[in-house]
């Protein structure tokens, strides 16, 4: 069982990053990254509302929704702002980034519990 | 070859963190997400397959913006104030190490 559990996670750790290296090259490094982060936070919320299994929780919520999402990748970004002195932009994309997981994340919320 | 190496470090990145937040709960994923910026934030001076593999693949699944959406969800129900300062925490730290790794990068 945890070398099947842990055989899934990987699994769904290299469909998450993949993605989000994908969003990262077909709408940009900014714009993908906010996508991958949307969703990841989307994903998770619907998969903590309703009941899963350990081994769903495993592969969708370690796996998947960890890897597509990148916190790092975030941080450097603002980092970068921080260093290059763009404070608007640093302000802007972590509001905009927080306010739109939160909501996403309810939403999944929102949607599992209507299941 | 590059593509190999990506699938092997995004599954190790994620299986450390796995493994981290087993152990520690939110603090392994706190600790995880600080390293991860200050790691990547080093390798902001570099290009090419090891930023894919290392950075991207690796640092980007060790790290994680659900887990802590979740995190701060959990922490929420049972406290708004503390769900505010971890996330607030987890954010203004993060941002911090990243640009100290940025200042350092290679």
């Amino acid at each position: 069982m945890a070398i099947r559990s842990m055989a899934a996670v990987i699994a769904a750790a290299v469909t998450g990053a993949a993605s989000r290296w994908a969003f990262s090259s077909l709408i940009g490094d900014s714009c993908g990254l906010l996508a991958a982060n949307v969703i990841g936070c989307a994903l998770i919320g619907w998969a903590s509302s309703s009941y899963k299994s350990n081994w769903d929780q495993a592969w969708l919520t370690v796996g998947l929704c960890g890897s597509l999402t990148s916190f790092a990748g975030l941080a450097v970004l603002l980092g970068t702002g921080l260093e290059e002195q763009r404070w608007a932009f640093v302000l802007l994309w972590g509001s905009a980034t927080i306010i739109s997981c939160g909501v996403s994340f309810d939403l999944g919320r929102s949607v599992g519990d209507t299941r | 070859m590059t593509a190999i190496l990506f699938a092997i470090f995004a599954g190790i990145g994620a299986v450390i963190r796995w493994k981290a937040n087993a152990r520690w709960g939110k603090l392994g994923t706190l600790i995880l997400n600080l390293a991860g910026a200050l790691g990547l934030g080093l390798m902001a001076g570099l290009d090419g397959p090891i930023v894919s593999v290392l950075g991207a693949a690796g640092i980007g699944a060790m790290t994680t913006v659900s887990g802590v959406a979740r995190e701060v969800h959990a922490l929420t129900s049972f406290s708004k104030t503390r769900g505010a300062i971890y996330l607030a925490g987890t954010l203004v730290a993060g941002v911090g190490f990243a640009w100290v790794g940025i200042h350092w990068s290679l």
